[in-house]
């Protein structure tokens, strides 16, 4: 990449009509012996005429991102439909050979039982170990 | 713009407001999109700045400036989704339904840096003056001079690249 000089900034001013009389008269001197301020000059206007291009149709479709490799996963949405699915459907919870369906009724059942037996209250955390003592006053033939 | 329109659009009149938004929304949407050559980022953009536009018009207070305050806000929100993109390497594809030529434009503008396609776009589409674009983005004049002769002769070898690559497919 050549070095950004006075008679490269002089040819953006010239190709935007922002050149002072003085300043266009030096460059277009400059231009009729200097190749590479030619060369530019035709680059330049050649990726105008494709800007020029996009802008004539208007009503282009708009183009569709894709992401390399695996398609972007919308993790949050994800989440959000596991567990929603969770509740809805219940999930089974397995301790020893025992094993209990929780679904979102269920799981009603499980923090008011939690909620009699702990003076924490229905706000905390079930630990396996609760559930498992649920699970055996069920079987005992307690609450339920 | 019609600066009485945007007077009363800040004195807080909906139907003011509601007409800039007319006026606006087409245009924003189109700057965004060739920005981000995506079109729900381009939607997601224009929401953010419409919305923008309403809660902070009060606080404009040269009105000539509109439409340079309208492109700063929209470039900022441009730059938080190129942020974002960063990190998951987009590639673009051509667009279908459009012609091969538009295209590789898209496509092409997407590959040289986001620097130099804020002046491309705010010059060459959006007809900014040099001084215009300096002040809008808060850069020298010569920046925004570099940045059109790199920027642009970058476009046209993109764009020649991809040209050549599809020919190389087709054959």
């Amino acid at each position: 990449m050549g070095e950004f000089n006075e008679y490269k900034k002089m040819l953006v001013e010239f190709i935007y009509g922002e050149i002072t009389p003085e300043s266009e008269r030096k460059f277009l001197e400059h231009l009729s012996i200097c190749e590479e301020c030619q060369r530019d000059l035709r680059e330049i206007r050649e990726a105008r005429e494709i800007l020029r291009d996009m802008e004539k149709e208007k009503e282009y479709p708009p183009p569709v991102v894709i992401v390399e490799g695996k398609e972007r996963i919308p993790w949050a949405a994800a989440i959000f439909l596991f567990l929603f699915f969770m509740f809805i459907l219940g999930f089974k919870i397995k301790i020893g050979d025992n094993q209990i369906q929780v679904s979102a009724v269920e799981s009603q059942d499980i923090y008011e039982y939690l909620a009699d037996v702990s003076e924490k209250g229905i706000n905390f955390a079930p630990t396996l170990k609760d559930y498992e003592n649920y699970f055996n006053e069920i079987n005992q033939g307690g609450k339920k | 713009m019609d600066e009485k329109l945007i007077e009363r659009a800040k004195r807080g009149e909906r139907e003011a407001f509601e007409e800039i938004m007319r006026r606006w929304e087409p245009k924003i949407y189109s700057f965004a999109l060739k920005h981000l050559g995506n079109v729900d980022d381009a939607k997601d953009v224009t929401q953010e700045v419409l919305f923008l536009i309403y809660r902070k018009i009060y606080q404009l207070k040269n009105t000539d400036a509109f439409s340079s305050w309208v492109y700063s806000i929209t470039l900022n929100e441009i730059r938080k989704i190129w942020k974002r993109r960063e990190k998951d390497r987009v590639e673009i594809r051509l667009p279908e339904g459009s012609s091969e030529r538009v295209g590789y434009a898209i496509f092409a503008l997407q590959m040289i840096p986001p620097e130099h396609r804020e002046v491309i776009l705010l010059k060459e589409i959006e007809g900014f003056s040099i001084k215009e674009i300096a002040e809008m983005l808060k850069i020298p004049e010569g920046t925004v001079k570099s940045r059109l002769f790199y920027g642009l002769k970058a476009l046209r070898r993109e764009y020649l690249r991809l040209k050549e690559e599809a020919n190389g497919r087709i054959q």
